[in-house]
């Protein structure tokens, strides 16, 4: 086992608790964000090196929305690590009763290639706030952010305490021979299954764990709609980070009279945002590898290409594409797609749509377009999935007092802003009693008897307010 | 395999059709349970009284009144627990519709447990209905009478398809959980805890586990011993101590062991009389292979009081064991039976070390007049629970999450915990599609301005 040492320190460290207070805390929380503000430059040039990701959306997710998160979690944390004190019944008036919010111990953080910053320092800041020993296994896809993150994050961390693992399946794979209080995972449900073989591995352990798995993020757009606002908010989503984005807008569902409304729309939303040859675009990324580069191109003969199609394997580029007149049969609707094509499958109407949703795995996102809510909420009411957004893609996830998780093969357990706290903290309940008033507690011993009975049945009964007592 | 598919499918197709949904359904149902818990009262005794040997007061006390409470609690806050509760937005979403939807999983399994057979599944099913899932009711097959008269009642008050009962042991047991849900709450032991994970790790399904553990607790040199003792007592032998928040064993100084056993023997026959066998109010172990399981953890330890066996009826007296040695056998699994052993430790330091040392336990107990101790005791263990001065009561108070950590289980149930655990929380945002200036900054071309802003 060539991490039992590590862990095995990490957990000593933890049981010393050096962790647990505020203090500590607070101070790995803000070498968390020197480490951003130091190694911006690198952290924007590796994830270029990686994917091509334009370092205007790399400063976003990379950089932004992690500050926020350590903002949100630095001004609350206090509040956040206090006793919650709850309602008490009759009989515990005299006590005290609070919900206590325990660290874990040591967490195992799984990161995948595709935000790979935000995907391992969001988690991170959770388990840290929480008080846990955490390792950190960010992915080998990405591999110059994998190289910067195990070479430099130690210099702002506790290196007792938090450990930066690499490595491919394999290392994964003896990692998850260790106990772990917690394990937060981050990647594909599909194939292969690697969120089941995670919880499997917990299971050996009873190891709590969440997992933000992905899916086929249907998008929904009325004909009652603003259609170039539409063909916007969809084109960002689908081609931020050349579509590798967890809760992208995954296909569409239209009428074929929308279909042929859009068309021109998202043509002029293309060519506004990345010019008439998105390849010279420096705001138009790239696939993180060849073997994504050519699973995608796979996927360009399903239906037809409406807009773009064009493919540099050398570069790893894939244009922008919009493929028409899709068949649910289709090798594009087989897989989550997880790049820059969009499918459209013309369904008769919404209705037809909503079957069409609840008839799949449930996503981790829905959006649905319309002019009139009524459509957005039947869409959101007669559906299921992680989160929800109308009338626009991605955003509901900026927002840090959302939860952020998935449902069903789309993943289990959710965090971002104080969920984030929450799942790396045990709420342990916590009843402390007076020693005296003994005699209160006559009722509940033996010998019983019927007046005993009653007793205890008028001290604890809840009663419905509301209800006739008449009778 | 086949039936269980069927059992599953027709639960799932219930669900579909959506009539689970509407919070006037769900409450109708709840209020059916509650018609049932009250006319069936006479029934659900007699079945309790038939496993366990549980006499009236402590059946009723211990699982109806409980269940009753539960539902009273859960149809007054339903409307409030099942509202969308907005959020805080930020500057970008000011004028946008930001909050969290609580919804329905799907279709839940409820695996209880034989130690308060009614009460395991009940608590879980009221959460599960109030969130407006499918519920598959799994009753343990070893307190047979009450997983019979729960397969005969729960059909004719709820929906029959929404709400189906399976019964059987481990082979079918193991057939369904090949089945898919949405969610499992299995309260039992931590081995079969770790099999219930590994086959709900095949769908992704995520799980509550009620599981058990040794449960410490720590006596201080500094405290109303008779209290203590007559609270620890109660805790330890109701239910011939098979309940998953027992006082396991006790850790106190050497000084004050002999005190100890004094008030506890005093306690015992104040509650049982001089003939424990004879008390109306004492149960018995659940079955043979469970009596000699706790038989065998007194060979070789110095018996303080009790010790007496009745194989015929799976009688065990109240017995503590004194000076009893960590690496004994009582001292390695969770003894579950009417069976106290005493450690001794010379400080809170070792107690807390001791502690440390093993996995973490469902419950924790420390007695002390110093408030500062517990609160240390508190702060530096982990447990599922903990009650100070007392013992088992954290259970009764449903606004505290019941639940355990490590091999003691995860997640938590009762009140809103049970509702939040059986709900989808899904966060909406609904934004207008008009403007769209405001969108602008965040599309390309990207430029050094845009990122200035």
């Amino acid at each position: 086992n060539p991490y039992a040492g590590l862990v095995s320190h990490l957990r000593a460290s933890w049981l010393s608790g050096k962790t647990r207070p505020m203090e500590y805390r607070v101070a790995q929380l803000e070498a968390l964000g020197r480490f951003l503000d130091d190694k911006k430059q690198e952290i924007l040039e590796a994830t270029e090196l990686d994917m091509g990701k334009p370092s205007f959306e790399a400063f976003f997710s990379e950089i932004l929305l992690c500050k926020n998160e350590l903002n949100v979690t630095l001004n609350n944390l206090c509040n956040w690590m206090k006793d919650e004190h709850v309602d008490k019944n009759l009989v515990m008036q005299l006590d005290s009763a609070f919900i206590r919010k325990d660290p874990y111990g040591v967490v195992l953080i799984i990161a995948p290639w595709n935000y790979p910053i935000h995907l391992f320092l969001v988690p991170l800041i959770g388990a840290i706030a929480a008080g846990n020993c955490a390792i950190i296994k960010p992915s080998e896809i990405s591999k110059n952010t994998e190289r910067l993150v195990a070479e430099t994050l130690g210099c702002y961390l506790d290196n007792d305490c938090f450990a930066v693992v690499t490595g491919g399946v394999p290392e994964t794979t003896r990692l998850l021979e260790n106990k772990f209080d917690y394990i937060f995972f981050t990647g594909t449900s599909c194939s292969p299954p690697v969120g089941r073989i995670i919880m499997t591995a917990a299971a050996k352990h009873l190891t709590p764990v969440t997992l933000e798995l992905g899916g086929k993020n249907p998008c929904y757009v009325s004909d009652t709609c603003d259609v170039t606002n539409v063909a916007r908010r969809v084109a960002w989503g689908r081609f931020f980070n050349a579509g590798q984005t967890c809760i992208a807008p995954d296909y569409l569902l239209c009428t074929v009279e929308m279909q042929e409304k859009l068309m021109p729309a998202l043509r002029e939303a293309i060519t506004e945002f990345f010019g008439p040859n998105p390849r010279e675009s420096p705001d138009f990324g790239r696939i993180v590898s060849d073997k994504q580069f050519k699973r995608l191109r796979a996927l360009l003969g399903s239906g037809r290409v409406a807009l773009g199609g064009q493919t540099d394997e050398a570069e790893r580029y894939i244009a922008p594409t919009v493929l028409a007149d899709v068949l649910p049969s289709d090798p594009a609707m087989q897989e989550e797609v997880f790049g820059p094509i969009l499918p459209i499958v013309v369904i008769a109407n919404m209705d037809e749509a909503i079957d069409f949703i609840n008839a799949r795995p449930r996503p981790l996102a829905i959006y649905a377009f319309s002019c009139d809510s009524k459509v957005v909420n039947q869409v959101l009411e007669r559906t299921s999935s992680g989160g929800f957004c109308g009338n626009d893609t991605l955003m509901h996830v900026t927002l840090t007092s959302l939860p952020f998780g998935g449902i069903g093969n789309s993943g289990l357990g959710k965090y971002h802003g104080k969920f984030t706290f929450d799942t790396f903290s045990h709420h342990r309940g916590c009843l402390h009693r007076n020693m005296g008033l003994e005699t209160l507690n006559t009722p509940r011993y033996p010998p019983y008897t019927q007046q005993k009975l009653g007793l205890l049945t008028s001290t604890f009964e809840v009663k419905r307010r509301g209800t006739c007592t008449l009778l | 395999m086949e039936r269980m598919q069927q059992i599953v499918g027709r639960a799932r197709a219930a669900f579909k059709s959506g009539r689970s949904r509407p919070l006037e359904f769900r409450i109708q149902q709840l209020k059916a349970l509650e018609r049932m818990v009250q006319e069936k009262e006479k029934e659900i005794l007699a079945a309790l009284k038939a496993d366990l040997n549980k006499c009236g007061h402590n059946a009723y006390s211990h699982e109806i009144l409980g269940v009753l409470g539960e539902l009273a609690l859960t149809m007054e806050k339903l409307p409030a627990w099942a509202a969308p509760q907005p959020v805080k937005k930020n500057l970008l979403t000011m004028r946008d519709e930001a909050y969290i939807n609580y919804e329905p999983l799907g279709v839940v399994l409820v695996i209880g447990a034989w130690n308060y057979p009614f009460v395991l599944v009940m608590q879980p099913l009221i959460g599960a209905i109030a969130a407006g899932n499918a519920v598959v009711v799994k009753p343990s097959e070893v307190s047979e009478n009450t997983a019979q008269l729960v397969a005969e009642l729960l059909p004719q008050y709820l929906d029959k398809d929404l709400y189906p009962v399976v019964t059987g042991g481990v082979p079918e047991t193991t057939d369904l959980l090949t089945q898919r849900f949405d969610h499992i709450l299995y309260t039992g032991n931590t081995a079969v805890g770790k099999i219930v994970m590994a086959a709900a790790a095949k769908h992704l399904t995520p799980v509550t586990l009620e599981l058990g553990g040794k449960s410490p607790c720590y006596i201080d040199k500094d405290c109303d011993l008779a209290v203590a003792c007559r609270r620890i007592t109660w805790g330890k032998y109701m239910n011939c101590g098979q309940t998953c928040i027992a006082p396991d064993y006790i850790l106190c100084d050497p000084s004050i062991q002999g005190k100890v056993v004094e008030n506890i023997k005093a306690t015992l026959k104040e509650f049982y009389g001089e003939d424990v066998k004879s008390s109306p109010d004492y149960e018995r172990i659940i079955n043979k292979r469970h009596f000699t399981r706790v038989k065998s953890l007194l060979e070789g330890q110095k018996i303080a009081h009790g010790g007496e066996t009745d194989e015929a009826s799976c009688f065990i007296a109240p017995t503590i064991l004194t000076d009893v040695s960590p690496e004994s056998k009582v001292m390695e699994e969770e003894i579950f039976g009417p069976v106290l052993p005493i450690v001794t430790v010379k400080s809170v330091d070792e107690a807390i070390e001791f502690i440390n040392l093993r996995e973490k336990p469902l419950a924790l107990y420390v007695f002390s007049n110093n408030k500062q101790l517990i609160k240390r005791v508190i702060s530096e263990t982990s447990s599922g629970g903990v009650t100070g001065n007392d013992v088992i009561m954290h259970f009764f108070l449903s606004t505290l999450p019941f639940g355990g950590v490590g091999h003691s289980g995860m997640g938590a149930y009762h009140g809103k915990h049970s509702f939040e655990t059986f709900s989808h929380r899904r966060a909406c945002l609904i934004k207008d599609l008009k403007m769209e200036s405001t969108n602008k900054m965040r599309y390309p071309p990207g430029s050094q301005k845009k990122v200035d802003w």
